[in-house]
């Protein structure tokens, strides 16, 4: 391992992640590897059932278990594999390198604890200070936040949701983790208090110098605030690549039709062009591509094998047999 | 971004401070929010009638269980054969018994164990059967069947005849009584723990808790039985209710508090031979037990309702 500055500090590796259900085995997770740099947000995209919550508890080890179960793979923090962690060590790394905050800013609040006492609970867990110091060190969080110090004795139902969900962004940023991950952390806001949030998050990112991954189905939040896109498709990475690479020169037929049904200011329309079909269940994946059922640009040799990744130039990474001749040329 | 150049941001920013400052004065005259729990919670009890009525006369109970050597005229031993089966006057303000000892103090005396047994048996069952429906929600499972099963055995019998097996086993003492109720009913409260801990473990607060790396002992006693307070409480007062009535009845088959030592139940058993021609044997001690358990379930419903925050008005 190369320990360069701009070495990846997170590191997936062949990340396999199941639900044994009594129907049968959810494949959630399957085989997705990716890498982030340090101070980086990679945005992780899809439709509902992707898999990309699925991932991102698989990062802080928190697949529910029973039913969920990590099947293979490595997810290297700092050269270390989290996989094989105790749980103690686990606890130690959830909240202060590691955090997450949650969808609903509604619910990932303790009801009867002011947010203070929740903000300086994650200080006094990882760091040993004294509950004044913590105290102290919540209120200046509050205030990173946009939120008023003297709120600190206040509880979660006198605020309103995008003040909950800074509280919640002050208690995942309390101890400067390395990586924040935010699961859809707008998706319960309305857009104007979104777009706060979102500054918030952003400003609080280049000052931390927090990596971030950001677990969205919203491709505007993607545009954001991204610096990488991994598009997931029925637990897989369908497409990775660079904002730019993504979005400008998208080449799976999955992310095309992502963007072609969304509304676009310059063009006058008046259908949008939805992605016929629904994803598959995940209980019964195909052996072949498993977008092949929706594909508008499948062909015959689609249904025969599941698609390798293919480096289309510069990292970009697209798993699709469209683009497998350029990767022979490349080789 | 850019910011604050438009007029509107401007009108914005200086009402924004406006707001502060209405903010800083409400927070100085104390009537902002930042007012600790408990103060809340006294405010939102005392407010509702019945609970205070409630709490009043648990308070009186309490009072009368703990300082009975100061209130009571008399000691609840002190017999004196000149004035027998006396009915209630100014000087034995409820008569006196079968052994001329005063029953207002020997009801006095009497608070001490029936409330003191029935306080901390329900104590101890809720130390057990909380641990153990705590355990059964967070960790499901094996251990869920392993104790639900057990639980259903304990059920199974019935609870007072459990704390007559109980006593005649262990034999006649406070502890042993005390004993006897508690494992008699700490079954209850596991269920109503492990009901309560089930549907908050599933809220994504607790999820939240786990991924700032808080451990399961932390977990459970920092987020999930603080938020099961509501049913706890209420289960307990009702408990507590039931456990005073427990002790007065194991007393009054002879089990219990053995006399002279005035619990209620044992002065009702006592008193029942006498009960056609001197009433006030039984009246009195029968109607603090009633008093009792109607104050704290009165108390604990009021309890609950102002322990919750978010029934804040």
């Amino acid at each position: 391992m190369s320990t360069n500055e701009n070495a990846s500090f997170l590191e997936v590796k062949n990340l396999v992640i199941h639900y044994e259900t009594d129907n049968g085995v959810v494949e959630a997770v399957n085989n997705i590897s990716f890498k982030m740099n340090r101070g980086e947000t990679l945005s992780l995209v899809g439709e509902t059932g992707a898999g990309k919550t699925t991932t991102a508890l698989g990062l802080l080890n928190l697949v529910p278990n029973p039913p969920g179960r990590i099947i293979a793979g490595e997810i290297l923090l700092n050269g270390e594999n989290l996989l094989k962690m105790s749980a103690h060590q686990m606890q130690k790394i959830r909240g202060s390198k590691i955090t997450m905050i949650f969808q609903d800013p509604m619910t990932s609040l303790n009801p009867i604890e002011t947010v203070g006492e929740q903000i300086s609970e994650v200080i006094r867990l990882h760091n040993k200070v004294s509950r004044s110091e913590a105290a102290q060190m919540a209120c200046d969080m509050l205030e990173k936040v946009g939120i008023p110090a003297e709120r600190y004795g206040d509880y979660p139902h006198q605020f309103s949701g995008g003040m909950k969900q800074r509280v919640v962004i002050a208690i995942a940023l309390a101890c400067d983790p390395e990586l924040l991950i935010s699961d859809e952390p707008t998706s319960a806001l309305d857009v104007t208090i979104q777009a706060q949030v979102l500054d918030t998050m952003r400003q609080l990112k280049k000052e931390l110098k927090t990596s971030m991954l950001m677990i969205t189905h919203d491709l505007g939040v993607v545009a954001e605030t991204s610096d990488n896109v991994a598009v997931m498709y029925a637990g897989e990475i369908v497409e990775y690549g660079t904002l730019r690479q993504v979005f400008k020169d998208t080449r799976h037929p999955y992310t095309q039709a992502l963007f072609d049904s969304l509304p676009d200011i310059n063009k006058n329309v008046k259908r949008l062009i939805p992605i016929k079909g629904l994803t598959p269940d995940p209980s019964s994946l195909p052996n072949y591509c498993s977008f092949y059922d929706r594909c508008t640009k499948r062909m015959e040799e689609c249904k025969k094998t599941d698609p390798a990744v293919v480096d289309v130039g510069d990292g970009h990474l697209v798993k699709c047999l469209l683009f497998a001749s350029e990767r022979s040329g490349h080789e | 971004m850019a910011k604050m150049n438009t007029p509107a941001m401007m009108a914005f920013q200086k009402n924004q401070e406006k707001r502060e400052r209405i903010f800083k004065k409400k927070n100085n005259s104390g009537e902002a929010a930042s007012v600790p729990l408990w103060m809340e919670s006294w405010r939102r009890l005392v407010r509702r009638p019945t609970a205070t009525l409630g709490m009043i006369i648990f308070v009186v109970l309490v009072i009368m269980a703990l300082f009975p050597t100061i209130i009571a005229p008399e000691g609840y031993d002190n017999q004196q054969y000149g004035r027998l089966f006396q009915p209630p006057n100014a000087q034995n303000i409820m008569g006196t018994d079968n052994l001329g000892r005063d029953v207002f103090s020997r009801v006095l005396y009497g608070a001490r164990y029936s409330m003191g047994v029935g306080f901390f048996a329900v104590i101890f069952a809720l130390m057990i059967g909380g641990t153990m429906g705590s355990i059964a929600a967070f960790y499901g499972g094996r251990a869920d069947s392993l104790i639900m099963r057990f639980l259903d055995i304990v059920l199974s019998i019935p609870s007072i005849l459990l704390a007559i097996a109980i006593t005649s086993i262990l034999g006649t003492s406070i502890i042993n009584l005390t004993i006897a109720i508690s494992i008699s009913s700490f079954p209850h409260y596991a269920r109503i723990v492990r009901a309560a801990i089930l549907s908050i473990k599933e809220q994504e607060f607790v999820e939240a808790a786990r991924a700032i790396g808080a451990s399961d002992v932390r977990i459970i006693f920092r987020h999930l039985l603080p938020n099961a307070m509501a049913p706890i409480i209420v289960q307990a007062t009702v408990g507590l209710g039931g456990a005073i009535l427990s002790c007065a009845a194991l007393s009054f088959i002879g089990l219990g508090i053995q006399p002279p030592l005035p619990e209620w139940g044992t002065m009702l058993s006592t008193g029942r031979e006498y009960i056609r021609e001197y009433w006030w044997l039984v009246v009195f001690p029968g109607m603090f037990i009633m008093l009792a358990i109607f104050s704290v379930n009165l108390f604990g419903d009021g309890l609950r309702d102002a322990l919750d925050p978010r029934l804040k008005q």
